[in-house]
């Protein structure tokens, strides 16, 4: 299965569509020296075979051929809709508006003027491909959200408030000189999508231990305390696979690292320092914070007064200490979100331990 | 008129009328730099053709004898079509005659075949009969700014794959 995936995301597939020979021929010899894997078909009937196949989300095609047209082509792959989306190029001759617009309602996505220059269609496949892992990477994330939410015993505010307050944390450590080159827009945008898969190891924690209501022996402790491997190495398999794909590799630092400890008492590696993963850091005080403030059954809402005294005595030992100071400095906008998404947590029947109550060294 | 063919002729195009080497001993596309001069446009834009054939001297050889091969057939269709008085078959054929010169950037050509494409289009069909000779003219210009010139065959028998 995983030489399988590994061959998927070798070279992206692009479907060229045209009824003329020589044009098909330059197109192929171009997008073969770009680097693409080519697969010709030599008019809309043809094409849409090959689409039918699931295998080809990059589709140029000439515009005007005849019995389907590019434009008929672009209306059967729309008409298709079930799958992952299709990124069609058509290639015209044909200027104007009247024309694009055409092209646009009929489902094409870029236009490519006749005689194609090989610099311009490299950037259109470009943009393409970004879409297309755009789409992957969203599809991706929401599900392993939707599978680490069913595991998540809080109420599901818990992990939008995390992904809160891991913004607001990266855009003020963005500030400072020390961070300012680790972390960027990008940076910040992926720690928001990737933080609520923290526990997604829970999935992977039996139920009679992840479902025990009260305390939880030392062995059951032990087990709970596997969902950072597990979900960490989960991912890490993902993310092998899919070297390029940062947003898997981040989400696997983050879920096997968001129980170190920054003076290396934490698990499951016992990592310390700047050894723990930038994002790891960051998410450990954001899940510290949101578990000191919430009402749990093992323990009431501590006030953010209390909270923050918690991870202030926790600093360089339990935290980052430059994660602290950061948290300090816009502390108010902790507050704002744990006001704004505030559920009604004392519908919580019951909770684990898991998130243990903090301050302990554990 | 009859359609000059240059097929025949297994040296043709010469791969030298495509590229040149200049005075630091770099490939260069010719054509460009006597742009300036040349009273008359090249037949061939050799740099957007080499462009288009990402600097593949080998490869728009073989896209210019492919052209070569259709050639006749389009102009043949062409000149059925006016015979038959069917504007709408004329203006498809020239469209098609105009994307594959332009895709081998022979400027000339792409451009009278465009000019039978918009009569077509508007049926001002008896213009288009001394458009086609302009075609056939155009064309005996490039088989010939293609021609092998004398001592090409070392040369070619230096290529791999020459052809
Ligand atoms: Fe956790």
């Amino acid at each position: 299965m995983v030489n399988s995936m590994q061959n998927l995301s070798h070279k992206t597939r692009v479907l060229v569509v045209d009824d003329d020979e020589l044009s098909l021929e330059m197109l192929e010899n171009t997008l073969l020296q770009g680097g693409y894997d080519v697969t010709v078909a030599h008019n809309g009937r043809e094409a849409m075979e090959y689409v039918r196949t699931g295998q080809f989300h990059l589709v140029v095609s000439d515009w005007e051929m005849p019995e389907m047209s590019g434009l008929d082509l672009c209306r059967s792959i729309r008409e298709r809709g079930r799958s992952r989306y299709i990124y069609v190029i058509l290639l015209t001759s044909r200027a104007g508006t009247n024309n694009v617009v055409e092209g646009l309602s009929a489902g094409a996505d870029e236009f490519l003027t006749k005689p194609f220059d090989p610099q311009e269609l490299f950037v259109r496949l470009r943009v393409g491909e970004r879409i297309l892992s755009l789409e992957s990477r969203d599809i991706t994330i929401f599900t392993l959200a939707k599978l680490a939410e069913s595991r998540d015993l809080e109420t599901g505010t818990h992990l939008e408030r995390m992904r809160e307050y891991c913004r607001i944390l990266s855009e003020q450590l963005a500030g400072k000189a020390k961070f300012k080159h680790e972390i960027d827009g990008e940076f910040i945008d992926l720690i928001y999508l990737t933080s609520p898969l923290h526990d997604i190891g829970k999935v992977g924690v039996p139920d009679r231990v992840l479902l025990k209501p009260g305390r939880l022996d030392d062995e059951e402790m032990a087990i709970i305390r596997q969902h950072a491997a597990i979900g960490g190495r989960t991912l890490d398999a993902a993310a092998t696979v899919h070297p390029d794909a940062d947003y898997l590799q981040m989400a696997r630092d983050i879920a096997w690292f968001h129980h170190e400890r920054f003076d290396g008492k934490g698990y499951p590696k016992g990592l310390s320092g700047e050894d723990i993963p930038l994002t790891a850091r960051i998410v450990a005080l954001a899940d510290v914070y949101d578990a000191l403030t919430m009402q749990r059954v093992y323990k009431p809402a501590f006030s953010h007064e209390a909270s923050r005294e918690i991870i202030i005595e926790g600093r360089g030992t339990q935290f980052d200490p430059d994660i602290v100071d950061a948290f300090l400095e816009c502390e108010d906008r902790f507050v704002d979100v744990r006001q704004r998404l505030d559920s009604d947590e004392s519908a919580t029947t019951f909770a684990t331990l898991c998130d243990e109550p903090v301050g302990s060294a554990s | 008129m009859s359609v000059e063919q240059p097929l025949d002729n297994p040296a043709w195009p010469d791969v030298r009328r495509l590229v040149a080497i200049d005075a630091e001993g770099g490939v260069r596309p010719t054509g460009i730099s006597s742009r300036s001069e040349a009273v008359v446009e090249p037949p061939i834009d050799t740099e957007g053709l080499l462009r288009r054939c990402m600097g593949n001297v080998d490869f728009a050889a073989r896209v210019l004898r492919r052209f070569a091969g259709q050639f006749g057939g389009d102009v043949d269709q062409l000149r059925t079509s006016l015979n038959d008085t069917d504007a709408g078959a004329v203006a498809r054929i020239a469209h098609r005659l105009k994307g594959t010169s332009a895709n081998v950037s022979a400027v000339r050509l792409q451009a009278i075949a465009k000019e039978i494409e918009d009569l077509a289009a508007v049926e001002k069909l008896s213009q288009v009969s001394s458009r086609i000779d302009e075609l056939l003219d155009a064309w005996s210009q490039l088989v010939a700014s293609m021609a092998p010139s004398e001592g090409q065959s070392a040369f070619h028998q230096l290529r791999p794959n020459g052809k």
